[in-house]
């Protein structure tokens, strides 16, 4: 007498449809409203509507859905399965003659419904609005954004339908999915501050990082290719949830976590999150030195936080705050000394890997970013340049280079055992990648004093002709509008005060004066300056200008901004640089 | 009807239930019977399709019940502790259970309504606890199920709706022919409606009788022995207690047993008294370590 299979109960349907009714009608007035707004401030730009604008206005309703379906699909998904959360509920529902299967996928069909109508009704409303003030592309941008905003849809409620299945109780399904937004970042991006502070040179791409958290992935950019992959992701939580509700023991409602493994990775997450999230605060509040320097300070700190965070996790899985037992104790003593390897491990180089300078025989190729304008602060590959200030294949370089750096980490090593104190003189960052011959590559960003054996060298590079002749080629901004020296060398003979050199324009030379100190340049200027640095590049009397090659007879400082200043070019002009010096003077 | 069989059921390690066996036959009004935690609301959800079973089988209306819709459309369950929609009204639940329920009978339901004075549109979760316990009784009935599984049914009834409710399941079995499996601690209103009783202890059917022969089965004896005299040795006597020369004796076997054996024995005086249901469980318990105890404060 086996049931007929159906996958959608029409009166479990109807139920949930009428039951959440308050709940989409305001998600459906929620975007009414976007639409209505929309409209109107596109209308105010009349009949010529140029794409560009379309493309912001996806961006903006884009990031807005994103944002707005992260929220609603948690509250969706949390309405229409807390019944799992509670035993009376949970034994009722299953008590009527409805499997499950046929349960789970028709509270998932009320869900997309719950999402899909208030966006097609937002659709149909934006098109025609659009279309009704002549703006021509209506329907492409309303299908692009429904389309996009679909594919978020997916992935959120699919990761919110699993987290409320995961768990017995809805409180704690809401706070794991929000943990699943943001861990991947959180997490790795924690780890990566403690690896900065121990592992020398520690490089990382930052970017990958928000790759990880589907909220800042989707909020970021909503590209298709993105979009595709977290809706996928979404679909097999979908189907994750479903298999998991097949077999899902009801009596296990009111628990925090229903599986076992669950149990485990919340005390595991939880517990390195927020105790290394509260070691690293209770290290700037009490300490704020560098961690390598005081290890086992942090590990007082981290025992400290790992505690709390252990206990607390306990805490919330026990439903009680009698967890100081035997074995919690040796849960907690098992973190904090996995904790003590991986920070000892690091600070004393235990693996060698912090001290390892590949084999110079095996280098293809060295790349350096040495520019003073890109920030090496956060350790993130991202920010280094995609083309580099020095391309290094001669052997004989990269056997000097490699001997150097390794030098330079012997003696930062020893320092660091010592803990000698800074010596305060002026450092350079800088950013060494090898590529090898096996394809690999190593990227380290050092922190380098200027007087070291690796510093010498790299300046020494930098002022080879060929290769600042080639950078200054390479950098300067393909779309210059702007350039100013500041400590201007030489006042115009017309100008005898201070007011006269202020907001003053010499039209012969294309330079405009704004204060005593800074004189800025028109395109036609620019272009000089831009012959003038290569020529002296050239005959070898300007190096490439970065902290290493800075000295204090320098004669002030030179910058070129693009139109969108995501191009700066930074020089320290020396006495040397003749053909510059002549231009910036006007001559 | 109903068919339990080698039934075990492990949470975190807790056997709550141990190879348990347990039949209902058709038309039947059964009693289940046990202590605090003897795993009764254990079976009733396995009966009711909620809970897999680790080992053993369930099958209902000859078909495995766990994930059957079309066995479980045809079985009504009142919990101990109801469930409805918050918010939703009496005629809401009905709509729903209309819906899902196909044989769901709207005259029925519409007759029963007027027999229990409820109002149709109050939210439930407003009416009484005795209130929510009739209305979840005119829902299953009105569902005209072949099978009514009812864990504490008339807990919070006030004693003219519980015969009403009596009343009412009575006459569905007796004009459908529908079969009844009862949990109840309320041993004297079980007698009176049950004609099979289940007891079950920490997981475990201890037996499972007729009513008939359950009550065959135990039999109480007031006896006044002669001086010197002794209580019959092959008489198994779970119970005995003293009122002066009057023996009261719990005496396991048939009434023509007992009976002959005492005669043989030549009492003073000797009389056979029909035992209670409660009686019976609490003598046929006590010989497995639950008997009760006097509590002295």
């Amino acid at each position: 007498m086996k049931s007929r299979a159906s996958f959608c109960d029409s009166t479990l349907l109807k139920k949930d449809i009428t039951r959440f009714a308050p709940l989409w009608a305001l998600y459906t007035a929620f975007w009414m409203l976007a639409a209505f707004f929309t409209v109107q401030d596109l209308g105010g730009v009349g009949l010529e509507y140029r794409p560009s604008q379309a493309e912001r206005l996806i961006k903006v309703l884009g990031t807005l859905g994103t944002v707005s379906s992260a929220i609603y699909a948690v509250m969706v998904a949390a309405m229409l399965l807390r019944y799992l959360h509670n035993a009376r509920s949970a034994y009722m529902m299953h008590a009527f003659p409805l499997n499950r299967s046929t349960q789970f996928i028709t509270h998932v069909i009320a869900g997309m419904l719950f999402f899909l109508v208030p966006q097609l009704l937002f659709t149909g409303a934006l098109i025609i609005g659009l279309q009704l003030r002549s703006i021509s592309l209506a329907a492409t941008l309303g299908l692009t954004l429904l389309g996009k905003q679909c594919l978020a849809w997916i992935c959120f409620f699919g990761l919110a339908v699993f987290c409320m299945l995961l768990t017995g109780r809805t409180i704690i399904g809401v706070l794991s999915y929000g943990a699943i937004q943001f861990i991947g970042y959180v997490l790795p991006r924690m780890v990566c501050m403690l690896l900065s502070e121990l592992f020398l040179g520690f490089a990382y791409r930052e970017s990958v990082l928000g790759e990880l958290s589907p909220f800042l992935a989707l909020v970021i950019q909503q590209s298709l290719p993105r979009l595709l992959i977290w809706a996928g992701i979404g679909v097999v939580a979908l189907v994750a949830a479903w298999l998991h509700y097949r077999v899902r023991h009801l009596e296990r409602a009111g628990d925090a976590m229903v599986h076992t493994w669950a149990k485990v990775a919340f005390q595991v997450l939880f517990t390195v999150t927020a105790g290394l999230g509260l070691s690293f605060i209770l290290w700037l509040l009490f300490s704020g030195e560098p961690v390598a320097r005081y290890p086992f300070v942090f590990l007082l700190f981290g025992a400290i936080s790992f505690f709390l965070s252990w206990f607390g996790a306990r805490m919330m899985l026990q439903r009680t705050i009698r967890v100081f037992d035997r074995k919690n104790w040796t849960g907690w003593a098992l973190c904090v000394a996995a904790l003590a390897v991986f920070v000892l491990g690091l600070r004393y180089d235990v693996l060698g890997s912090q001290r390892h300078v590949p084999n110079p025989a095996t280098i293809t190729e060295a790349r350096l970013t040495v520019s003073n304008y890109y920030s090496f602060s956060e350790h993130s590959i991202d920010h280094l340049p995609e083309t580099p200030d020095l391309l290094i294949r001669d052997q004989d370089e990269l056997e000097q280079l490699a001997q150097a750096n390794g030098t330079f980490l012997t003696e930062a090593m020893n320092a660091r055992s010592t803990q000698a104190p800074e010596s305060g003189e002026p450092t350079a960052q800088i950013a060494i990648s090898y590529r090898l011959s096996s394809g690999l590559t190593q990227t380290r960003i050092y922190e380098i004093p200027k007087s070291s054996d690796l510093g010498r060298t790299i300046a020494a590079l930098c002022r080879k002709p060929e290769y600042a002749a080639a950078y200054y080629e390479a950098r300067w901004p393909g779309d210059a509008e702007e350039g100013a020296f500041s400590w201007y060398v030489t006042p115009p003979a017309s100008a005898q005060t201070e007011e006269d050199m202020e907001n003053y324009y010499d039209e012969s030379t294309d330079i405009y004066y704004d204060t005593p100190d800074v004189v800025r340049f028109g395109s036609f200027r620019l272009a000089l300056v831009r012959q003038a640095l290569i020529e002296d590049a050239k005959a070898g009397a300007l190096p490439i200008s970065n902290a290493l090659t800075w000295d204090d007879k320098d004669l002030g400082e030179l910058s070129v901004y693009p139109s969108e200043y995501n191009n700066l070019l930074q020089v320290n002009v020396p006495e040397s640089a003749t053909h510059t010096v002549a231009v910036l003077s006007g001559k | 009807m109903i068919q339990v069989k080698q039934l075990t059921k492990t949470f975190d390690g807790f056997r709550a239930l141990d190879d348990l066996t347990l039949t209902v036959p058709k038309g039947a009004i059964y009693g289940l019977v046990g202590p605090n935690g003897a795993g009764k609301s254990t079976v009733i959800r396995h009966i009711t399709g909620i809970y897999r079973p680790d080992k053993g089988s369930v099958t209902v209306l000859g078909a495995p019940v766990y994930e059957n819709p079309a066995v479980k459309a045809r079985i009504a369950y009142i919990p101990d502790d109801i469930f409805y929609f918050p918010s939703a009204g009496l005629g809401e639940m009905a709509s729903f259970y209309a819906g899902i329920y196909p044989s769901f009978d709207r005259q029925m339901y519409k007759e029963l309504l007027g027999a229990f004075s409820l109002d149709e549109k109050m939210a439930l979760r407003r009416f009484s606890k005795g209130m929510q316990k009739q209305a979840a009784f005119l829902l299953s009935i009105a569902a005209r199920p072949e099978v009514l599984i009812l864990d504490e049914p008339v807990d919070g009834l006030d004693p003219v709706m519980r015969r009403q409710v009596w009343g009412l399941l009575m006459q569905d079995v007796a004009e459908r022919g529908t079969t009844v499996l009862v949990s109840s601690h309320n041993l004297r209103e079980l007698e009176d409606v049950c004609d099979h009783v289940g007891i079950m202890h920490k997981g475990k059917m201890m037996l499972e009788r007729t009513l008939a022969e359950l009550q065959d089965n135990v039999v109480k004896a007031q006896v006044v022995l002669r001086e010197g005299s002794q209580v019959p040795q092959e008489l198994n006597v779970l119970h005995r207690s003293a009122s002066g020369k009057i023996l009261t004796l719990i005496i396991r076997g048939s009434q023509e047993e007992v009976n002959r054996v005492l005669a043989a024995a030549n009492p003073v005086f000797f009389d056979l008294v029909p035992l209670s249901l409660e009686e019976v469980f609490v003598y046929e318990l006590g010989g497995v370590d639950y008997e009760v105890k006097s509590v002295i404060l």
